[in-house]
């Protein structure tokens, strides 16, 4: 039981930076991006490559902030530039970088057994390792959530909340509502592709497809964890999808413990997400 | 005042939908206008006669299919909405649409603060700003000063539309576009906002366009009123003349317009 809270927290908190992200596209400038499956699987295989390639890991995760965020930033051009609708440009940039991230990864499956990744100092503490990746990756999430806490509360984060919010009165205001886009759009996928690079690490590989239905496990952590705190601040909103994914993942080991079908995942989540959803509008109806 | 040269010149724009169907619908028909700083113009017409056409030209919210428009010389034609709105500031009729509902109070005025400028990566919200906006809302007496942290979806219709005016005018716009602004709001509260409107239009020396489908209101505002129909203006009173005409005088007007029209559909 021990060992399945540990991991769900070791889980969750690598998972709560892709949700992070899925907020920014998401919540603030409501925009479902599709992307993000492909960025996922970008920051996953981009972090095997260079660590195989014997890169140090700090510098390999900046390279992927970076590649994460040129890929949104694409979509937000798609979008913003181009008038193409933002499902089609999610699914266009997601589809193209599946062959994107073949080309990277030079085949579908990359092990990164005996590399020096980022956790190999931690995993191999002896009798405390997992409780210190617990940490170590709670202090990761943290770091990233105060980061954006901050970042909205700055001139540009204003703009930014605004331009999702009344994009019309933000242009009224002389801001280029379409840049900003860009811009939240690349932030979002940044930490979508860290987060698909911590996943590689934690597990041990990258997967081509590791990345399909992170979208789904994100809206399904977002909404927990909104459920379960009604937000009103940005710090306490952060904070409730951190505690929401880490819950999220609590939710599937359990599942997985009463003999739910590692395979069965995607569907049990999906229906997860509708009955939140149908609760939530169930209940706006009544008010 | 009206001597000097034209602040914001219109020359002959047009604005035509499905060019060459035969759903073709023209907004605007080789429509000119010279408004000089300061001035203060009431505009009327009937639904379709090209008032909110030629407040989108000015923004920059359509393209124009013709004409040109100069701002204190300067070509706007070809700038794209964001770049005029840095010196031309609008309020609509819709209390929801000069706000950001997600927002804070004192975080919308904080981004109305910024235009014309660039934002940076620096604390939007500073005790500094704080200050300013706090008492800037003082002077309105509506009590906002005292709700600076509050969202503002939960203000009323009226306190909405005054922060939108305190938005549209914190730093000091060269145009000022009023779209049917207090339409939405009930009598009082309209009251309240053509007052502050005519405050902050007097206090600032705004150049400012003011749409209205109320004759009253426009009667009683600005220096200047103008009649579109069709898309042209086909009335333009100075001052004088436009204190001397009655409601019931444009509305006689308004009518012999219509049947006019009519018998023109009826041959």
């Amino acid at each position: 039981m021990q060992e399945l809270f540990l991991s769900s927290f070791q889980q969750g908190f690598v998972i709560s930076l892709a949700v992070l992200g899925i907020y920014i596209s998401f919540r603030i400038l409501n925009f479902p991006d599709l992307t993000c499956d492909g960025s996922f699987s970008l920051g996953g295989g981009l972090a095997a490559v260079l660590l195989a390639a014997g890169i140090n890991p700090y510098l390999g995760l900046l390279v992927v902030l970076a590649a994460g965020f040129v890929a949104g930033a694409c979509t937000g051009v798609l979008n913003s530039r181009f008038k193409i609708n933002p499902l089609l440009a999610g699914i266009l940039m997601m589809t193209m970088l599946y062959s994107i991230n073949l080309r990277i990864m030079n085949r579908p499956n990359y092990p990164l057994l005996d590399l020096q990744t980022i956790l190999k100092p931690i995993e191999d503490m002896g009798d405390y390792s997992q409780i210190a990746l617990v940490v170590f990756l709670g202090v990761i999430a943290l770091f990233f959530k105060l980061l954006i806490d901050f970042f909205l509360k700055t001139e540009i984060g204003l703009v930014l909340i605004s331009s999702g919010d009344n994009e019309k009165m933000t242009q009224g205001l002389g801001f280029n509502t379409g840049r900003i886009k860009i811009l939240g759009m690349g932030l979002s996928n940044a930490l979508i592709a860290v987060s698909g690079a911590l996943t590689a690490q934690q597990f041990g590989f990258a997967d081509i497809s590791m990345g399909i239905g992170i979208i789904i496990v994100g809206i399904a952590a977002l909404i927990l964890g909104e459920s379960l705190f009604h937000p009103k601040t940005t710090f306490v909103h952060t904070l409730a999808i951190i505690i929401g994914t880490i819950i999220y993942y609590v939710i599937v080991s359990l599942g997985l413990r009463m003999g739910l079908a590692p395979t069965d995942f995607k569907i049990a989540t999906a229906l997860m997400v509708i009955a939140v959803l149908i609760f939530r509008f169930k209940r706006s109806e009544n008010e | 005042m009206n001597n000097s040269k034209p602040f914001l010149r219109i020359e002959n724009i047009s604005k035509s939908y499905n060019q060459g169907t035969p759903q073709e619908v023209t907004a605007l028909h080789k429509l000119s206008l010279d408004v000089h700083e300061g001035e203060f113009v009431s505009i009327i017409g009937s639904n379709g006669s090209g008032k909110t056409s030629l407040l989108n030209a000015i923004a920059g919210a359509i393209k124009l299919t013709s004409g040109r428009i100069l701002l204190n010389g300067d070509d706007l034609t070809d700038t794209p909405l964001y770049d005029r709105a840095k010196h031309i500031s609008r309020v609509y009729q819709d209390p929801g649409g000069g706000t950001s509902s997600s927002m804070s109070v004192e975080q919308n005025l904080v981004l109305a603060s910024l235009r014309g400028s660039r934002a940076g990566l620096w604390l939007g919200v500073t005790a500094k700003r704080r200050e300013q906006i706090k008492n800037s809302l003082k002077e309105l007496g509506i009590g906002l000063e005292n709700r600076l942290g509050e969202k503002v979806a939960n203000l009323s219709g009226g306190q909405k539309q005054a922060m939108a005016m305190i938005m549209a005018t914190i730093i000091k716009p060269k145009i000022l576009l009023l779209d049917e602004h207090v339409a939405a709001l009930d009598p009082r509260m309209s009251r309240l906002i053509m007052e502050m409107t005519e405050k902050l239009v007097q206090s600032h020396g705004l150049t400012t366009l003011m749409v209205s489908h109320d004759m009253e209101l426009a009667i009683k505002y600005g220096h200047r009123l103008i009649m579109l129909h069709q898309g042209n203006i086909i009335k333009d009173l100075p001052e004088a003349k436009k204190a001397q005409i009655t409601e019931q005088e444009l509305i006689d007007e308004f009518r012999q317009l219509r049947h006019k029209e009519e018998e023109l559909s009826k041959n």
